[in-house]
C-alpha cells in the first residue's frame, strides 16, 4: 500500500467507510439506553465505593 | 478480474492491520467471543501481581474488597469513552484520542502507550518464562534459570506467530484458553480453602504493612483503581472488534473489572497464605503436580493470549507513524516486539520493576481517561467529526495549535502532579489529603474538570450538532 494508485485507492476505501460509519445507527451498532448507563453507575461506581467505606 | 480480487484483499488486510475503520461486518467479537477474550486478557500477570502488592497491606477480606471494588471503579473510568467511541466508529484507539489531543498531539500519547504495551507484554513473557521453568521443577527437572529467558523467546515467538495472522485465530486461541482459566482459578480458590479454611486465609495478616491501618487499606484500594485503569492499553483494541455496544461494554466491565479483581484477590489470599508474590511458584504446592502443571500451562497460555493482543494493539498504533503506514504487518508487529527482547536477557532484573511499572500507569492514564471521559460525553454528546480525525488539512477540526490541544496535554501533566502530591508510589509518602482523596480517582476528576471548563471557554461552540461531510478528504492520513 505505498504506490500513489494504491493510497489513492486506499483513501477513497476510507472516504467509504467514513459515509457508511457516519450512516449507521442503533440498528446496526445496538443500543446502549439510559437503563444501561444506570445499571453501570450503579453496579460500578457506586455500589463498589459503599462497599469499601463501609469495609473502612 | 484478478486485479481487483488483489484490490479487495489488500483493503481487507489494511481494515484489519491497519487503520481503516472497521465496518460492522468486519468485527469479530460478538458477546461470547468478547468474554473469552477480555477473560483471556484479565488472567494475566499484573492480576497477580497487584493481588501480591496488596497482601502487604490488607487481609483477605479488606483486599478483597479494595481489589475487586478498586478495579471495577478503574475499569469503568477507563472503559466507557473508548469502548463506547471505539465501537461507534470502528476506530483505533490513538485516532479516538485525536479529538481531545488534537491531530499530533495524539501522537504524544502513542509514546506513552507503546511504553504501556511493551512493559506489560514483557512482565507477562517473563510469568511465562517462570511458568516453564516451575513446570520442569515440578516434574523433577533441575533446569537453571536460563530457561526463564528461553521461556520469554518462546512466548514472544508464539504470540509473534498469532499476532500477524489476526484476529480471528485470537478469537479461536481465547475459546480454548478462556474456559480453561475459569476452571483454573475456580480449582485453585478451592484448593486454598480445602488446604488452609477460610478462617485461616481470612486471619492471615498481611506481610509488611504501614503503621496506620486506613492507609494501609487506602493504598490496597488505590492498587485496585490503579489496575483496573492500566487496562486502558487494550480497551480501544477489543471495542473496536466488538458488534454491539452492549458487547463493547458489558464484558469489559465484568471481565476486566470484576473477573480481574477476583483474580487479584485469589493472589491475594495465595500470597498471605503461600508468602510467594509469584503464582508460578505457588500453584504447584497448592493443586499438587498434576493439576498444578496442567494450571501452569493455561497461565503460561493466557499470557500468550495477553501478549498477543498487546503486540496487535501497538502494531496498529504504529501505522500512525508515516514510515510504518506502508510496511507489511509482519514488520510493524515486529517493530513492537522487539523491545521485548530485552525481556528475554534480563527477565528477572526487569520483572523485579513491575511495582513501579504499575504506578507509573496510574500516575499517566488516570489523567488521560478523565479527560476522554469528558471530551466524549460531556463535550460532544458522543458525537465526533469522523472525517476530521482522519484528515491532515490544516483547518481540520481537531488541529487546535499545529496539530496540539495544550489545554489537554497540560491537565495531563496536572494530573500527574495530583497523583504525585497525594501519593508518591515510588517512594510511599502519603499526603494528608490522601486519606479523602483517593489518588487515581482525583487524578481523574481534576483534570477532567479543569478541560471541561478550558474547553468550554475556549470553544463555546463545542458539541453543536457535527457537521456531516460528504465530500472527499483533502490530506487523508490514513
Amino acid at each position: 500500500m505505498t504506490s500513489g494508485g494504491e493510497r489513492t485507492r486506499l483513501a477513497e476505501e476510507l472516504e467509504r467507510r467514513l459515509v457508511e460509519l457516519e450512516r449507521a445507527g442503533d440498528e446496526e451498532l445496538g443500543r446502549f439506553t439510559r437503563w444501561d448507563w444506570v445499571l453501570v453507575v450503579l453496579t460500578s461506581l457506586v455500589l463498589p465505593y459503599l462497599i469499601v467505606w463501609w469495609f473502612a | 478480474m484478478s486485479n481487483e480480487a488483489d484490490a479487495d484483499l489488500d483493503i481487507q488486510r489494511e481494515s484489519i492491520f491497519g487503520r481503516l475503520p472497521l465496518l460492522i461486518g468486519e468485527r469479530e467479537y460478538g458477546t461470547l467471543g468478547a468474554h473469552g477474550t477480555c477473560f483471556a486478557y484479565s488472567v494475566a500477570t499484573w492480576c497477580f501481581l497487584t493481588g501480591a502488592y496488596a497482601a502487604e497491606l490488607v487481609g483477605a477480606v479488606q483486599g478483597l474488597v479494595c481489589l475487586v471494588a478498586g478495579n471495577l471503579i478503574g475499569v469503568f473510568l477507563t472503559t466507557m469513552p473508548l469502548s463506547l467511541g471505539c465501537q461507534r466508529y470502528g476506530l483505533e484507539q490513538i485516532d479516538f484520542c485525536k479529538p481531545s489531543f488534537g491531530q499530533r498531539g495524539a501522537k504524544l500519547l502513542l509514546i506513552f502507550y507503546l511504553v504501556n504495551l511493551i512493559g506489560w507484554s514483557g512482565l507477562i513473557l517473563v510469568m511465562f518464562g517462570n511458568g516453564i521453568f516451575n513446570i520442569a521443577v515440578a516434574l523433577g527437572f533441575a533446569p537453571g534459570r536460563w530457561v526463564v529467558g528461553a521461556g520469554v523467546a518462546v512466548g514472544l515467538g508464539l504470540a509473534y506467530w498469532i499476532a500477524i495472522r489476526g484476529v480471528r485465530l485470537l478469537n479461536i486461541f481465547n475459546t480454548i484458553i478462556a474456559p480453561g482459566l475459569v476452571f483454573l482459578v475456580l480449582f485453585m480458590f478451592v484448593m486454598l480453602l480445602r488446604t488452609y479454611g477460610w478462617e485461616a486465609i481470612a486471619r492471615a495478616e498481611p506481610l509488611a504493612p504501614t503503621p496506620i491501618p486506613i492507609v494501609n487499606y487506602l493504598i490496597a484500594l488505590e492498587l485496585g483503581i490503579a489496575s483496573g485503569i492500566a487496562w486502558w492499553g487494550g480497551i480501544g483494541f477489543l471495542a473496536r472488534n466488538t458488534k454491539t455496544r452492549r458487547d463493547a461494554v458489558y464484558p469489559e466491565l465484568l471481565q476486566l473489572g470484576f473477573s480481574a479483581g477476583i483474580v487479584c484477590a485469589v493472589a491475594l489470599f495465595s500470597a498471605l497464605m503461600v508468602q510467594s508474590s509469584d503464582p508460578t511458584e505457588w500453584m504447584v504446592p497448592i493443586g499438587g503436580v498434576f493439576m498444578g502443571v496442567i494450571a501452569l500451562a493455561f497461565v503460561a497460555l493466557a499470557n500468550v493470549t495477553s501478549t498477543t493482543v498487546s503486540l496487535f494493539a501497538g502494531g496498529l498504533a504504529l501505522r500512525h507513524i508515516p514510515a510504518l503506514r506502508g510496511r507489511p504487518w509482519w514488520q510493524v508487529v515486529g517493530a513492537v516486539a522487539l523491545p521485548c527482547v530485552a525481556f528475554v536477557f534480563w527477565p528477572i532484573e526487569l520483572y523485579d520493576l513491575g511495582d513501579v511499572f504499575l504506578a507509573y500507569n496510574g500516575t499517566m492514564y488516570a489523567p488521560i481517561s478523565g479527560i476522554l471521559f469528558v471530551d466524549f460525553f460531556l463535550l460532544r454528546d458522543q458525537k465526533l467529526h469522523l472525517w476530521s480525525i482522519f484528515d491532515d488539512a490544516p483547518d481540520g477540526e481537531y488541529q487546535y495549535w499545529k496539530g496540539f490541544n495544550w489545554l489537554a496535554l497540560g491537565c495531563v501533566v496536572l494530573g500527574q502532579a495530583v497523583y504525585i502530591i497525594l501519593y508518591n508510589p515510588f517512594s510511599g509518602e502519603t499526603h494528608e489529603l490522601f486519606r479523602f482523596f483517593p489518588p487515581s480517582l482525583t487524578a481523574c476528576i481534576v483534570p477532567g474538570l479543569v478541560y471541561w471548563a478550558g474547553m468550554r471557554f475556549l470553544f463555546p461552540r463545542l458539541g453543536d450538532e457535527v457537521p456531516k461531510v460528504q465530500g472527499r478528504l483533502s490530506l487523508p492520513n490514513i
